[in-house]
Order: structure tokens, then C-alpha cells, then sequence
């Protein structure tokens, strides 16, 4: 036996690949499944082991998924299948083979750039001069890629940006003036699904120093992936791992749940509809936050589509990794069921999603357009 | 010791590349820093290749195209600035010099130009000196 056959045996091992049960739910729950490719996480997991992962199959497979998390979430017996693609990718790319990304690749090299200990970014520029922050202290706002989408995405007329200006804005009411980092490197999230395990570790070292260099003991981020990278990989990877973690989704809810807040929130008469992140609901458990805290702005009126009730579905890509026809078939989907709950707004918590989503929204022409917009932002708006 | 910059050219097949052997048949040397890269459209050089020349450790880029009205498919330099556009944005972001990747055009004729202009880049790029990402 090899060294790389006995790793493969060893993901198959860990991620619960034999524990497979054959029943078949996670090609039922799988988004891409349902767009009539032929997709089925359980036969990519018994050609793994009858033929290796260079199988043709399995090739197309792991460059496909969406690591969106609904199968490991129907499964009954607990495989972790999106684990397991993710370090089958790791495995590809350690051995020198080139992975599919989408957009050519751009946002790898946006990362791997970032974690070069010489550069010197000037990230700051859209944080308008009513907005107070600081450069050293306890609570660290974390923006994440928002200004380079801007950039990068100029076709779609995004302001991602807003964001953060929006976040921060509610930061500052909550009478917190939070740290934001001139040269904020990438959370790695990305680099850590796409299997670039060495990259990854590497930008995080250089970060958590940079962030502890500035005094900083709590980040609070506004983008899932952002919020389940610091949670979920950084302790893996960095030694004495000890900040602390909250999504401004936690801050929002406690801050409504007090007798008298800072919000006094008016009236929004709308009707909206909700968009998970794969990240906050399937990994993180906390699908519920981003209901709590749109239930609370008085006069909007949310109506769920059908997937959304039982567990979201994905908004057609993740990690940059493998954008394809599918990809724009379950934008299609999601886009029409929001569209069928009559409703004037889409409302997401990820950033991604809102990216995606509106780039299918152009394909849309006559047959109607629903604005998108993302948690933070609708909330911002019902401050008075 | 100082380490040397590195500059990729990446040459368009028409105009350009006829500047380029043009180079080599009137004997004037390409500067030792420049790499060059052939490709059939200044326009097919995206910003992805554009931010991953950066990310392999390039200290400058060089897009050589046509002129707009000589371009064998229309839209080439056109696109071409539109990447170099969306690349000096992201580069201001990442605190890179914008002036780090560059556009020029040429007629078939011009390899004297084309030579001092490499030249000139080449001089530029070692003010600028090593880019936080190769050095």
C-alpha cells in the first residue's frame, strides 16, 4: 500500500464513508441532483472505494458539489459527505493536479495574495465619515471580501459594501465603535472548502497575528462563511486559537430582546422572503436567528417558500469551485419559488448568495424580478 | 544581493508578435526581466490571468494589443482595457502600485517602439522596486 492509497483509505475512514446506509436521501436532498445530472453522493462513495478518486466520475463529482451540507443533514447514519469532498479535493490538489474554479480561478489568487506577509491593503475607503471606528481595540468588525466583489462583480451593480457600512452602522448603535483592519486579510474559507489546506493555513496564521497585533479580543462578522472559518477552522490550524466569535445576527437578537434598545425600529409594510445560508443553517445550526430578528421589524410580512421552511436550499454555488448549467438551474428554482410567495424582497444572510442570485436575475427578462437584498441591510432601513 | 524584477509581456499574435520578430531581425535585444507570453487576443488575457501573473510573483504586467481600428476581432483592445481597468481597481485595494500593469498598442511596423517601450516598463517597475507578494 502506498502513501497516497492509505490517505484515501483514511478520509473514507474518518469522514463515515462505510457507515453509508445505500437509502438514498442525500441524492434526494441534493440540489444538484434535482436538476436531473446524474449526481449521486452515495455511488461517488462506493466508486471511491472500488476504483480510487481518479475515477472519471468521481472527478466530475468532487469539482461539482456544492458542499452545501443537505445531504450530511438528512443522513441517517451521520456520514459527513461534504468533508469527505472537501479532503478528496485536498488530496487531488496536494498531488499536484489542477482543481475547477470558477471565475478563472481570480479569487484563489485574491487569497493566496493576501496571505503574503508583506502586503499592505487600503480596504477602508468605503466606510463613510459618519460611521466611527477604530484602529486599535477589544471588538473587531470583520468585512471579509465585500469591497473586492464590488470590483470583481461591477456587471451586476451590487454595493456589497453596504454591508458592512450598514453593519457598522448598526454596530455604532448598539454603542460599540469596533476595530476595522486597513489590511484585513481573507477569512480563507474558501482556499479551506477548494482543498487548499496549506494555503489556508498559512493566510491564518498571518491574520490572527495581525488581528492580535491590534489588541483585539472579539470580531464580529455580518458574512456566515466569515462567522464558521473563525469558528470552525482557525482553532484547527492556530495554536491557542482564543478570540471570540459572534455573528451581528447574536448582537441584534440580544439587543431585541432587552426591555428597552438602542433600535427603535419603524415601520417596513413588505412582504419578504427568506434565503439561508448553507453555512449558518446546515453548520452552524442557526437558521432561526436571521427568522427572530426579520420578525421583529414591525410591518413585514414573511412568507417562506416551501424549501425554506424545511431546510433552504443552496443558491447554486460555493467556494468558488465548479459553476456550471447546473449552477444556474437551482438559481432558477430558488428564484422562482421567491418569486411564487409574491413577494417584494429576497431576503438572504449570505453575501454569496446574494451574488448569485443576482446574476440569474438577468436571465429573468419578461418573466418578472424580485429585489434582492441581504438581512443586515432591510434592517439598517428599519432603523429610524 | 538585490533581487531582480520580473515583468511578463503578454503579446497579441497579430501586430504585436510581427513587432516582436521584428525585434530579433533588426537586432534589438528584449530586456533580460521580460518574460513573454503569446496569446491570439490582447482581450483574452482576463483579470483572473492578470491577478494570478501577480500571484506567481510578477512585479509587472504588460498587455501588448492592437490599435482599436486595426484589431483582428473587433473588440479585442477594447476588453483589454476594460481588465486592466478592473485589475488596477482590485490593485489599489491590495496596495500594489496601479501603474503595475499597463496597456499599449502597435502597428506591425513598430518594433523600435515596442523595444524602448519594454525598456521603459522594465525601468518603471524598478522604481517601483519588488512586489509585496514576489519579494
Amino acid at each position: 500500500m502506498t502513501d497516497y492509497d492509505r490517505d484515501l483509505s483514511l478520509i473514507i475512514k474518518e469522514t463515515g464513508i462505510y457507515q453509508c446506509l445505500d437509502c438514498g436521501k442525500c441524492t434526494g436532498a441534493c440540489p444538484v441532483a434535482e436538476t436531473g445530472k446524474p449526481f449521486s453522493p452515495r455511488l461517488a462513495a462506493s466508486r471511491v472505494i472500488e476504483r480510487g478518486d481518479s475515477d472519471p466520475y468521481v472527478q466530475d463529482f468532487i469539482w461539482t458539489c456544492l458542499t452545501c451540507g443537505r445531504c450530511d443533514d438528512r443522513c441517517p447514519s451521520g456520514v459527513k459527505f461534504s468533508n469527505f469532498v472537501r479532503l478528496l479535493r485536498s488530496r487531488w490538489i496536494d498531488s499536484g493536479k489542477p482543481g475547477i474554479y470558477s471565475h478563472g480561478g481570480a479569487m484563489f489568487s485574491l487569497m493566496r495574495m493576501m496571505s503574503s506577509p508583506g502586503i499592505r491593503q487600503n480596504r477602508k475607503g468605503f466606510i463613510p465619515a459618519e460611521v466611527k471606528t477604530l484602529s486599535e481595540g477589544k471588538v473587531m468588525y470583520f468585512v471579509g471580501c465585500l469591497p473586492y466583489f464590488d470590483v470583481f462583480f461591477k456587471n451586476l451593480n451590487l454595493n456589497m459594501v453596504r454591508i458592512a457600512v450598514n453593519s457598522l452602522k448598526i454596530l455604532n448603535r448598539c454603542n460599540i465603535e469596533p476595530v476595522v483592519l486597513d489590511n484585513e486579510r481573507c477569512c480563507g474559507h474558501d482556499l479551506f472548502w477548494a482543498g487548499d489546506q496549506k494555503g489556508f493555513a498559512g493566510l491564518a496564521k498571518e491574520s490572527y497575528e495581525d488581528i492580535k497585533d491590534h489588541g483585539v479580543e472579539e470580531i464580529i462578522t455580518s458574512c456566515p462563511e466569515c462567522f464558521y472559518s473563525f469558528n470552525e477552522i482557525f482553532p484547527q490550524v492556530v495554536e491557542g486559537f482564543d478570540l471570540k466569535i459572534t455573528h451581528i445576527y447574536e448582537l441584534i437578537e440580544e439587543q431585541l430582546k432587552k426591555e428597552t434598545n438602542n433600535f427603535g425600529l419603524k415601520l417596513l409594510p413588505l412582504q419578504a422572503t427568506l434565503k439561508d445560508s448553507c453555512r449558518l443553517s446546515y453548520y452552524k445550526n442557526t437558521s432561526q436567528a436571521l427568522r427572530n430578528i426579520s420578525g421583529q421589524i414591525p410591518g413585514l410580512d414573511i412568507i417562506e417558500t416551501p424549501d425554506s421552511k424545511i431546510g433552504d436550499f443552496c443558491c447554486g454555488n460555493s467556494a468558488w469551485v465548479g459553476c456550471g448549467a447546473h449552477s444556474k438551474s437551482i438559481q432558477m428554482k430558488r428564484l422562482k419559488a421567491s418569486l411564487a410567495t409574491g413577494s417584494d424582497l429576497l431576503v438572504t444572510s449570505c453575501p454569496k448568495c446574494l451574488i448569485h442570485l443576482q446574476c440569474t436575475m438577468k436571465d429573468f427578462c419578461d418573466d418578472g424580478s424580485i429585489e434582492i437584498k441581504d438581512m443586515v441591510s432591510l434592517f439598517a432601513d428599519a432603523l429610524d | 544581493m538585490r533581487q531582480r524584477i520580473k515583468v511578463l509581456a503578454f503579446l497579441c499574435n497579430w501586430a504585436p508578435w510581427s513587432c516582436y520578430t521584428g525585434m530579433g531581425e533588426q537586432g534589438m535585444p528584449v530586456p533580460g526581466e521580460v518574460n513573454v507570453i503569446r496569446v491570439m487576443c490582447a482581450a483574452r488575457v482576463s483579470t483572473a490571468l492578470l491577478l494570478k501573473a501577480f500571484e506567481k510573483g510578477a512585479d509587472g504586467v504588460l498587455i501588448v494589443g492592437c490599435r482599436t481600428d486595426n484589431c483582428q476581432h473587433g473588440t479585442g483592445p477594447d476588453l483589454a482595457e476594460r481588465n486592466i481597468d478592473h485589475t488596477r481597481e482590485i490593485l489599489d485595494i491590495l496596495g500594489l502600485e496601479r501603474e503595475r500593469v499597463q496597456f499599449t498598442y502597435y502597428l506591425a511596423h513598430e518594433s523600435e517602439k515596442l523595444s524602448s517601450d519594454l525598456h521603459r516598463f522594465v525601468e518603471k517597475m524598478e522604481t517601483f522596486g519588488k512586489s509585496p507578494v514576489s519579494g
